[in-house]
């Protein structure tokens, strides 16, 4: 079963038929946003109703991604539009899983919602639609090797991402927050369009497969070096935005201070699994172009110094501008930012090794967003509630939880140390996971840049202990005399369920989780990753030197071949 | 008898007793906790038997490359995380070098959790005693897991979860500037550990390196085996007779030591790291140790340890000095000497050199305090450079009074740290120039701390004695392999000299003179105190006079294999 097939033996109509069965969790998302939106004709606009129907939709759409999960389980398809090499779109094991961890999160944060502001949400209807188009759009984000369609999918999670951030609007800080998100993400958008013309320009083809096969080609030849420097590095400012990997991060803190809770919480799991996973798709299909394991090879090692560096520098940095956060929100906010530092690590690593075997690297950013997920939804869950009652997000309102609230205290207490990646928890299994993928060198990693990225790692657990441990510190060590933290039942079980999962990841449930992890690490879209048909030029340029930056899809043309 | 499950039910008795101490009623959760952690004791005296009877080691040892380094008992291993191209185990297993500091883990803990009752002042203002002794045992769990954990990863875990209790037990409850000291130990504790992490993840891959290249060449090491009707292709365990083969990477730590294949690939002094200027052995060893040496503590990474003591409570200071600091000495008998042994001779003189420092650092520190706590926790660190000495110069002799060593302090650390609680509990104060004359008002006490500190001095008849003589002769032993050894010896005698000064002084100034009449109505210990440090008491003397039966037995065999196994290494790799 393969996407690819000509279809000039079937009708577009048979075509449809054929494929749209694996669309079916995008579908159903989409069937929910329609519904939420016609629902309050007949039924009005309460939190309750609305909650319910995007609930219904959520489930479904679980569904739908565990039943096409069966599907390409053995191998991932790509369809709904006729390309010389792949469709436009993509379903594998990476997007169902990505599909999955979507759902859980969204079920998630709409219990948060449901807890902490379901009773005074003037318009639910607009927040959970721009809640699943986000998603809608975060989906898309990581299926497809089509330029035109990433540019579109990457746009479509962002909109209401924006907007969702300033959704309260006569709160200052939210809408500050929400401008900053907007105009950094105009311009990561500009740079990423300008990228993708470029390589279009270079290439002719929107299909990434050809484009990386080209790329590296060209970059071994040493033609257009500049020009592929340049469309590379722009295509990465536009998923470093959303990663908010640095220096593209400085909206991250402001949207997620200013942005609800429940947003921040939202956006800073799964808007940023989709950039990574987005980002380890290209890393994969770089290292399919690249062919098996051949490091001495050149080509992807520029690429992985790049990567591994910006990795090293956003974990840092992260970890550093966290330690001087007064508030809860913002601190979260850096560490996420360090987390997506980590993850992006296992970016580094460009290897194939083979179809059927598990993507090493794959997998451990896998486990690390499974595991993520929990502890920030643990860690952000709490906060949402000390928030609720206190009024105040700054690290003075935890001021003695532990007395205050023990069944708040001890899940942070556990997601935060699993946050710093401490044993028992999870956070340790999850960063192991990706040192081991890191150090392996028959996953393709191993080598001096990765030992770095090890010893940076591992260094950076030791700064981010620093001001997790302040919050520990507030909870647990300090204590005056004010009152106890009422929370809603509701939100104390998420957190704790939260907790309880941190601890389980930590050693009892490690063999299922990684086994889970692998098994849909293995058997992604392979795109094909040579050009059939080369559209000749009729003038031959010289390539770096003549580098027309006026017209820049003329520019680095490659020369014909002779 | 051999019994698989021992050591693990010991381990987790402690975590069991935790989990009830969660839903116990409020009065007697001291009860449960003291219950579950004699439990631990009392199953741990189980353990003698296995060890009775004319020494350990060489025995029934399995005959694989030379002699492996002694036989392990009590093994229960499974695989606990089969990865694609790893296998972590659940392996725990005991042998000579792990023995007398299990038994040492549950005694201290036991009487420290017996000691814990008298902070009573602490319950009643700070309350949290549920969590005091959840937090209590889930450290003792800890503490018994490393001593037995065989498997690198799961040693991991055992020592990365001994922080956070830590942590907290010091914070919450401790003195002054407890925040402090708690983040203080935590990020003292886990820079080591980070490094070792990266050990780790090094040697995990190395060996991967050295039986892929084995196998790969066909040499002779390389054997079939049919499991399940599949021919295995892959390496002879260098311990296990008829074991799974090695077809990748290990975290046993018994194999990184046995295996010729791993051993010739880590001891090659062409392998590098990473880098071509960064040799294998060394850079390992190096890692391993800075990671230990933060634990043990010795003088560059020690600083931690004055502060945790001196705010921990009693019952805390008690695990610190008499568990906490031996992991260092057992991580470098357990990790660094047996897997890297060139690189220790590498190091030796390094080695040798901190440790010397350490006595003698350690030793002046404690002098000049003037706080009672303060000053035993210096002498903590004076002491434990005995260890480090004594491991570095690599003789029999040095490698027994080192593990005496740690016996011995183990035993009279915990009861010094006792008798500056138990005064400190009727004074407030721990200076010790306000003191003078406790003897006169207290004459039970007086004789116990008198004991205490001079078994801490190493009276000759006393547990502190056979240690640092065993280090020093060690020492001198080593003067034909290192040129510094005999100097160095001479040198740490002096440190002896130094402890018997701060000692007495000490003495003198606490105990003997004049009773003041502040402190004359200090009621003598009560029975409880007596309690806890009766046990100590009576430990120091038995092994001062009896060192051979109560320790020596059972360890001599594992460390003349180990050091027999060192010498067979360095051979293979040098010839």
């Amino acid at each position: 079963m393969n996407g690819t097939l000509a279809i000039s033996f079937e009708s577009f109509g048979e075509q449809l038929a054929r494929e749209l069965p694996w669309f079916s969790p995008e579908l159903a998302l989409v069937g929910t946003i329609i519904a939420i939106l016609i629902a309050p004709l007949a039924i009005g606009r309460s939190s309750r109703s609305t909650a319910t129907i995007a609930l219904v939709g959520i489930v479904v759409t679980m569904i739908c991604t565990l039943r096409v999960a069966e599907t390409v389980k053995t191998a991932g398809v790509s369809g709904l539009a006729p390309a010389e090499a792949g469709g436009l779109l993509i379903v594998d094991n990476l997007t169902t899983y990505y599909k999955l961890i979507l759902m859980v999160f969204a079920a998630g944060v709409s219990v948060l919602w449901w807890y902490g502001a379901a009773d005074r949400e003037k318009d639910p209807p607009a927040f959970f639609t721009l809640l699943l188009g986000s998603a809608l759009g975060m989906s898309l984000m990581v299926s497809s090797l089509n330029l035109l369609v990433l540019i579109i999918a990457i746009e479509f999670a962002s909109l209401p991402s924006y907007a969702i951030v300033a959704f309260d609007k006569r709160d200052r800080l939210g809408a500050e927050g929400a401008l900053k998100y907007v105009i950094f993400g105009a311009i990561s958008f500009a740079v990423l369009c300008y990228g993708a013309s470029l390589l279009y320009g270079l290439y002719q083809t929107l299909d990434l497969g050809i484009i990386a096969g080209a790329v590296l080609q060209d970059l071994s030849a040493g033609e257009n070096q500049v020009a592929v420097a340049l469309a590379l590095l722009a295509l990465f400012f536009g998923i470093g935005f959303k990663i908010s990997a640095v220096p593209f991060h400085f909206w991250c803190p402001d949207a997620f201070q200013g942005a609800r809770i429940e947003v921040t919480t939202w956006l800073s799991v799964v808007s940023k699994a989709a950039g990574l996973l987005l980002l380890l798709r290209l890393v994969h299909v770089f290292g399919v172009a690249a062919g098996p394991v051949q490091f001495e090879a050149p080509p992807t090692e520029a690429l992985a110094w790049v990567i591994g560096i910006i990795a090293m520098i956003t974990c840092t940095v992260g970890n550093l501008s966290a330690y001087v956060q007064t508030s809860v929100k913002r601190l979260l906010a850096y560490s996420s930012i360090a987390h997506a530092g980590y993850m992006l690590m296992a970016c580094s690593i460009f290897a194939y090794t083979g179809a059927d075997s598990p993507n090493v690297a794959l997998s451990a950013v896998m486990l690390y967003i499974l595991v993520y997920l929990f502890m920030n939804l643990g860690a952000f869950g709490v906060t949402a509630m000390v928030v609720w009652a206190t009024g105040s997000d700054s690290i003075d309102a935890f001021t003695g939880l532990i007395r205050r609230s023990v069944w708040l205290a001890i899940p942070m207490l556990f997601c935060l140390i699993s946050l710093v990646g401490l044993p028992p928890f999870g956070g340790f299994v999850a960063k192991l996971w990706l040192l081991l993928a890191l150090a392996n060198p028959e996953a393709g990693g191993g080598t001096p840049l990765h030992w770095i990225l090890i010893i940076v790692a591992v260094l950076n657990t030791l700064i981010s202990l620093f001001f997790y441990l302040r919050i520990v510190k507030q909870m647990m060590l300090r204590d005056d005399e004010r009152p106890a933290v009422q929370a809603p039942v509701g939100g104390l079980a998420l957190v704790n369920v939260c907790g309880v999962v941190v601890l389980l990841l930590g050693f009892l449930i490690i063999q299922p989780v990684t086994d889970f992890a692998d098994r849909y690490a293995a058997n992604l879209f392979t795109p094909s990753v040579t050009q059939q048909v080369r559209v000749a030029e009729p003038e031959a340029v010289d390539a770096v030197s003549t580098l027309d930056f006026s017209d820049p899809l003329r520019g680095g043309r490659m020369e014909p071949e002779s | 008898m051999e019994s698989a499950s021992i050591l693990t039910w010991i381990v987790f008795l402690p975590t069991i007793g935790a989990v009830l101490c969660l839903f116990a009623p409020k009065e007697i959760v001291k009860w449960v906790a003291a219950i579950a952690s004699a439990a631990a004791l009392v199953l741990s005296m189980v353990l003698f038997s296995t060890f009775m009877g004319g020494g350990d080691g060489g025995d029934g040892a399995e005959k694989v490359f030379g002699q492996a380094y002694g036989k392990i008992h009590h093994v229960l291993r499974t695989d606990w995380i089969v990865g694609d191209n790893f296998t972590i185990e659940y392996f725990v297993g005991i042998d000579g070098l792990s023995f007398p500091l299990f038994i040492l883990t549950t005694v201290v803990s036991f009487f420290a959790c017996v000691a814990s009752f008298n902070m009573t002042k602490a319950w009643t203002v700070k309350k949290g005693e549920r969590a005091y002794y959840v937090l209590f045992l889930l450290l003792e769990t800890g503490m018994l897991g490393v001593f037995v954990a065989l498997d690198f990863f799961l040693f991991y875990i055992f020592w990365e979860v001994m922080l956070l209790p830590m942590y907290f037990l010091i914070g919450v409850w401790g003195g002054s500037r407890k925040e402090y000291a708690a983040i203080k130990f935590f990020l003292f504790t886990l820079a080591g550990s980070v490094l070792m992490l990266v050990a780790l993840l090094g040697m995990y891959f190395y060996s991967a390196d050295a039986i892929h290249a084995a196998i790969d060449q066909g040499g002779t090491e390389v054997v079939r085996q049919v499991v399940d009707g599949e021919t295995v292709t892959g390496i002879a365990s260098g311990y296990r007779e008829g074991g799974p083969l090695l077809t990748g990477g290990t975290f046993d730590l018994l194999e990184f030591a046995t295996n010729p294949v791993i051993q010739k690939h880590f001891g090659s002094t062409a392998q590098t790291f990473i880098w071509e200027w960064l040799p294998f052995a060394p850079t390992m060893f190096m890692l391993l140790f800075i990671g230990f040496a933060i634990k043990l503590p010795c003088v560059p990474f020690h600083t931690w340890l004055p502060d945790a003591h001196v705010e921990a409570p009693t019952p805390i200071s008690m695990i610190l000095a008499g568990v906490l600091l031996k992991m260092g000495g057992y991580g470098f008998l357990r990790l660094c000497y047996p897997i890297f042994p060139t690189a220790a001779e590498f190091w030796a003189f390094l080695l040798a050199l901190i440790g010397v420092v350490s006595i003698i650092y350690g030793a002046l520190c404690a002098m000049a305090q003037t706080d009672f706590k303060k000053l035993v926790a210096y002498s903590s660190i004076s002491h434990m450079g005995f260890v480090l000495l004594g491991i570095a110069v690599m003789t029999r002799t040095g490698f027994q009074g080192a593990m005496f060593q740690m016996i011995a302090h183990g035993i009279s650390s915990p009861m010094c740290f006792y008798l500056v609680g138990v005064v400190y509990d009727r004074a407030h104060h721990r200076e010790i120039n306000r003191f003078g004359g406790l003897w006169l008002t207290m004459p039970k006490y007086g004789s116990m701390a008198t004991l205490g500190f001079f078994a801490s001095l190493g009276l000759p008849g006393l547990c502190g004695f056979i240690g640092e003589v065993y280090v020093l002769l060690g020492t001198f032993e080593a003067r034909d392999t290192y040129a510094w050894a005999g100097p160095f010896a001479i040198i740490a005698a002096f440190g002896v000299i130094l402890t018997a000064g701060y000692i007495l002084w000490l003495i003198q100034r606490v105990y003997l003179g004049k009773a003041k009449p502040e402190y004359a109505d200090f009621p003598e210990a009560t029975p409880r105190e007596l309690f806890v440090l009766a046990p100590f008491a009576i430990l120091a003397i038995v092994l001062g006079v009896l060192p051979k039966q109560t320790l020596f037995n059972f360890m001599n065999g594992t460390l003349d294999l180990m050091l027999e196994h060192l010498g067979q290494v360095q051979a293979m790799i040098g010839g």
